[in-house]
């Protein structure tokens, strides 16, 4: 490739990145549309009020500042990468990757409720279960169970006398990583102070509570089962052939393509209709009030 | 069940918790077998630290009014200890001398101050 050849690739990489990196702040800095709000609140049947509306609004604003930001990361990091090996590309995995850390971020941002001049607190221990499905709550360590399940079963090929790709510790480290990571933002989503307020807005804290543990476990799961494959690919070169299905195998492309980004998006997005009820603002529940 | 703190109360936080949740086990609002929220929660939500939700847990367990148990977290008891009814009376004699006095304060006749109580036991026992 002739020097004027790399200095045009260079111009259209910079000019693909300023475009994007454009898209991104645009995104970042236009309005939460109605519609967003109105399809939050379908989720969790959640009346927005005057007092409520604007933590509504800037849960979602945040969210999708961080998650935007995220996305880009992803994009430079998968560009670079291709680049560094000589090629171009799109990671589909990496711009995932950098979304989801954007998402965990944001959660890690979010500022709780806070507390009036008035210290007070509901005697109610916050439950998973109060915000999310149980198996949607057990989804993430159950991946992270297949994923040393893969692990162990590697290191007994490996026993074997055969050498182990080290991408296979790679992503066995990336899996075991992710889940620990997300289950400690998931519980300090849980653990997030929740002071005694208007009915309204503490529903509407649940429900951000319950959306954030949606998104972390679905898409956690998914990163850590896209690991695993990463994991098995790895395995299978150990094991003779047919034991395991290659990684350009129909069953492992369907998964990759289909049935792990459907399975995130499915829990991430699953309805999840807040127990407390809204209630006129002003007005404490008879069994709440002081 | 709403627990709240007075930072502004010469009365410690951890006693002013420990005697909240004391008051809703006595009168029922926590029935036995109640799971309160884990001591982490309840500092962070009313603002203080952990250690001063901490003490007054340890205090109601001391008083046999909850049960600490690792995993399972605190729970109100399901066997209320018996106090020795010396203990019992000089509690009620107590809690009468604080409630006369402030019947005489708000100049309340005798009969009236007498007749609030019964209808406060009656409500209780129902």
């Amino acid at each position: 490739m002739s020097p004027g050849s790399y200095v045009l690739a260079a111009a259209a990489v910079a000019a693909f990145i300023g475009v994007c990196v454009w898209l991104a702040a645009s995104v970042e800095r236009a309005p939460v549309a109605r519609t967003r709000v109105e399809q939050f609140a379908r989720r969790h049947d959640l009346l927005i009020t005057p007092a409520n509306g604007n933590r509504v609004i800037g849960y979602l604003a945040t969210t999708r500042r961080w998650r935007t930001v995220g996305l880009a990361c992803g994009l430079l990091a998968s560009i670079g990468w291709a680049v560094a090996h000589s090629g171009l590309g799109v990671d589909a995995l990496t711009l995932f990757a950098g979304w989801f850390v954007g998402a965990l971020v944001a959660e890690v941002r979010l500022a709780s409720l806070t507390s009036g001049p008035r210290r007070a607190a509901l005697l109610l221990p916050r439950v998973p279960a109060a915000y999310l499905p149980r198996f949607a709550w057990a989804l993430l360590p159950a991946a992270a169970l297949v994923s040393v399940a893969v692990g162990a079963a590697t290191a007994i090929a490996a026993l074997g006398g055969t050498d182990v790709d080290a991408a296979a510790l790679v992503w066995f480290g990336a899996a075991i990583t992710v889940a620990v990571v997300v289950r400690v933002v998931q519980l300090r989503v849980l653990r997030r102070p929740q002071p005694v307020a208007e009915p309204d807005v503490l529903a509407a804290d649940d429900a951000i509570r319950s959306r954030s543990l949606h998104v972390l476990a679905g898409g956690g799961a998914s990163l850590v089962l896209y690991c695993v494959l990463g994991q098995a690919a790895a395995l299978a070169t150990l094991l003779p052939a047919g034991v395991l299905p290659a990684a350009g195998a129909l069953p492992v492309q369907a998964a990759a393509v289909v049935g792990i980004p459907l399975l995130g998006w499915l829990v991430a997005t699953a309805r999840w209709p807040i127990r407390r009820s809204a209630g006129p603002a002003g007005a404490l529940p008879a069994n709440e009030a002081s | 069940m709403i627990v709240e703190v007075d930072v502004g109360s010469p009365t410690p936080p951890y006693e002013q918790i420990r005697v909240q949740i004391a008051r809703m086990i006595d009168t029922a609002v926590l029935p036995a077998g109640t799971r309160l929220p884990p001591i982490r929660q309840l500092a962070a939500d009313l603002g203080v630290a952990a250690n001063t939700v901490a003490r007054a847990y340890r205090e109601l367990e001391t008083e046999g009014l909850v049960v600490s148990r690792v995993r399972h977290g605190t729970t109100v008891a399901r066997q209320r200890p018996k106090l020795p009814q010396a203990e019992v009376n000089r509690r009620l004699t107590e809690a009468a001398r604080a409630y006369t006095a402030l019947a005489r304060q708000l100049g309340v006749p005798a009969d009236l101050a007498e007749s609030t109580v019964r209808t406060q036991l009656r409500d209780l026992e129902r």
